[in-house]
């Protein structure tokens, strides 16, 4: 048998034929297979390995040229955190962050510069020449800003204008809605978005916000596919602030002092308004206004928050102080005459010659605050030692800032008593020689408010629910010398230089001041140049808020006292404030003559 | 033994297109979650400007010229209670998308 056959008839029961018959033999048999199959799974699995390989290194380690083409298919856009804002006391944005556009202009995409140029300039409204101006002097520029930040009107233009080379890019901006509205009293942030002034700069930690960033996968088309691995970096939002001002008394307060401060020709005001029982601060206004939007264009002495940077010296305004004072010491009574003369002049014992700007001769220890006597202040306060001044001085909080937490607030000046002259017993009680400021006079008229308990004014809203009881403080003076001085100080509304802030509405107590300024030039006072202020509190019987008035260098010929000048302003903002408030009027007040205030 | 490959052939071709399913699915998910995610920013965006010209717009002086142009009669506020905690932000806080 030859090997054919053998084959055949061994292993090959159905052989193939040929066409011309000849037997062609196969091997099948199992280990053959098996080999086969060995080593196509070998070739297989190398084929895999290689190409497992190549895709970790694509992924890895790319070849530049590949690593550019993943890359431009790659972009990296940052989410913008967004600054916390800081509300009035109802929720109302004072500061907030938004995302404004910044259009610019990529000449290179542009085919005729001055046509680009009128259409742009004529659809939104910006000097044509200008635009084109810009386009020549930067042409291979690929990014010509042209506004840094496009107002609401023409981003809307922009949506009917759509023009090669013209585009906007995204910028997170800080907002002040309520334009300047505080303006002293917010502050403003920097190009970089940190505080720079007021409570921006305060808050500053915790308003801020960290931004975050996100790479997307794009398609040729530039979409995005998805975000990559290992690529998302949340964003931070910072933390939102509630303030105790009140955007709705705030308004009342600046309308009316820069009515005041315009109508009397003056230098400039400052208007507080606050609530004796807590010491929240709901209105803070300066004068001139101070716009944060536009902080670079301000002069600086603008930007202050005068209430608290500036020291004035107080003048009648601090008598009430000195008077409860005086009264709770004993050293005199309430229906105690005393002689302030008959001509208004009067020489102290160290030979001081005193002046009332009218004489009023033999009148009572009240009467001396009422009619706001320099002679009456003057022979009491000599009764007493001026340790006792000093004290009355220091214990009301005088020569030491309130602890407000508003940015820049100073002390004032309380001279040490070593420091004190012959003449600063009788000075002192007519507020000469001290330096305050207009929120420590608030602030003590707020003890005189509340039944003698002095305050720490405050910006940030107290938590009530701890049911802690108002007013917190240290107590400066009893209760019954607080309510008796308040019930003369109401005198000093009916009968006295207040008289002008006598509402129909609500029952005011108060003071007038119209104090000389210094002239530290020559020393002295100035005999042209005054501070005239008034400070009041309302409803008498059971206070809700206190308005203090100080407005410097008003024109002497239309008015300086601080009856005429911030008396009625005072009035306003009260009436208006606890209208506003909800505080009920007077019970025979007549409302037709008063317009209502908003209910928001 | 043929059979063996077919059906090992058959199943790994089924298991790869699986997997190549899931992960086809797995990139549409991640592209529908992106787009949710750019959608959620210039929605937060939008209601950031929205809030500023909500706020333009009830400035209390522009609000006083529209009730005196409507002629219109306020009454006092009732006074009421402000409750202490500050709204935040009332956007997502992409928490979702946080690796954890």
């Amino acid at each position: 048998m030859s090997e054919g056959e053998r084959l055949y008839t061994e292993h090959d029961p159905h052989p193939t034929l040929r066409p011309c018959g000849e037997v062609i033999e196969v091997d099948r048999s199992p280990a053959r297979v098996l080999l086969v199959g060995r080593v196509m799974i070998i070739m297989i699995t190398c084929v895999l390995v290689i190409l497992l390989g190549r895709v970790v290194m694509l992924q890895t380690a790319p070849s530049p040229k590949i690593a550019e083409l993943i890359d431009s298919q790659r972009s990296t856009q940052p989410l913008p955190g967004r600054r916390g804002m800081i509300l009035d006391r109802r929720g109302r944005p004072l500061a907030t962050t938004r995302v404004a556009r910044k259009l610019f202009i990529d000449p290179m995409l542009i085919e005729d510069y001055s046509t680009f140029a009128e259409k742009v300039g004529y659809g939104l409204d910006y000097d044509p020449v200008t635009i084109d101006m810009a386009i020549a002097a930067k042409p291979k520029s690929r990014y010509i800003v042209l506004d840094k930040r496009l107002s609401d009107q023409r981003v809307d233009a922009l949506k009917d204008l759509t023009l090669p080379g013209l585009a906007t890019d995204p910028i997170v901006v800080r907002d002040y809605p309520q334009g300047r509205l505080a303006g002293q009293v917010i502050g403003f942030v920097g190009m970089d978005g940190n505080g720079l002034a007021g409570l921006e700069q305060v808050f500053d930690k915790r308003l801020a916000a960290t931004a975050g960033k996100v790479r997307y996968l794009r398609d040729r088309q530039g979409r995005a596919l998805w975000v990559e691995q290992q690529s998302y970096t949340k964003q931070t939002d910072g933390e939102n602030i509630r303030l105790t001002i009140d955007a709705v008394i705030q308004s009342f307060a600046e309308k009316g002092l820069a009515e005041a401060v315009e109508h009397f020709n003056a230098d400039s005001g400052q208007l507080v308004v606050m609530d004796p029982m807590t010491g929240e601060l709901l209105a803070i206004a300066n004068y001139p206004p101070f716009d944060p939007a536009t902080f670079n264009k301000a002069k600086p002495e603008i930007q202050r928050n005068r209430v608290v940077t500036d020291v004035f010296e107080p003048g009648s305004i601090y008598k009430p102080i000195i008077w409860a004072g005086l009264t709770q010491l004993k050293a005199a009574r309430s229906n105690e005459k005393i002689d302030t003369t008959t001509s208004g002049v009067y020489r102290t014992s160290k030979g001081r010659r005193l002046r009332d700007a009218h004489a009023h001769g033999l009148i009572t220890w009240d009467e001396v605050l009422m009619y706001s006597s320099n002679i009456g202040m003057a022979i009491v306060a000599e009764r007493v030692e001026p340790k006792d001044l000093y004290d009355i001085m220091t214990r009301f909080g005088f020569g030491k800032p309130t602890g407000s937490g508003l940015p820049g607030e100073i002390g004032g000046v309380v001279h040490p008593l070593n420091k004190w002259t012959h003449y600063s017993v009788t000075s002192v009680p007519m507020g000469q020689e001290v330096s305050v400021t207009p929120l420590q006079m608030i602030r003590a008229y707020s003890a005189i408010a509340n039944g003698g308990i002095l305050p720490t004014p405050t910006i940030v809203p107290i938590d009530y629910s701890d049911g802690a009881q108002y007013p917190q403080g240290p107590r400066v003076l009893q209760k019954d010398v607080a309510d008796y001085t308040r019930s003369v100080l109401r005198r000093q509304v009916l009968e006295g230089g207040g008289q002008k802030a006598d509402s129909d509405l609500y029952d005011l107590f108060g003071k007038t001041g119209t104090a000389q300024l210094p002239n530290f030039e020559r020393g002295g006072y100035y005999q042209d140049q005054y501070v005239s202020s008034f400070i009041a509190g309302a409803p008498a019987d059971a206070p809700r808020l206190i308005v203090g008035c100080f407005i410097t260098k008003p024109d002497k010929s239309i008015g300086h006292y601080g009856g005429t000048v911030s008396a009625p302003t005072v009035m306003k903002v009260m009436e208006q404030s606890l209208m506003y408030l909800g505080v009920p009027p007077k019970s025979d007040a007549d409302l037709s003559e008063h317009s209502l205030v908003l209910h928001q | 033994m043929f059979t063996k490959l077919l059906t090992a052939l058959v199943i790994s071709v089924v298991i790869g297109a699986s997997i190549f399913n899931l992960r086809q699915q797995r990139l549409e998910l991640m592209h529908d979650v992106t787009d949710l995610q750019r959608q959620m920013n210039r929605d937060r965006q939008e209601t950031w400007d929205t809030q500023v010209r909500i706020a333009l717009r009830t400035q209390p002086d522009v609000l006083e010229d529209a009730l005196v142009r409507a002629g219109m009669t306020m009454e006092p506020a009732v006074a009421q209670s402000i409750p202490h905690e500050v709204p935040q932000n009332p956007h997502m806080t992409n928490a979702h998308y946080e690796r954890r």
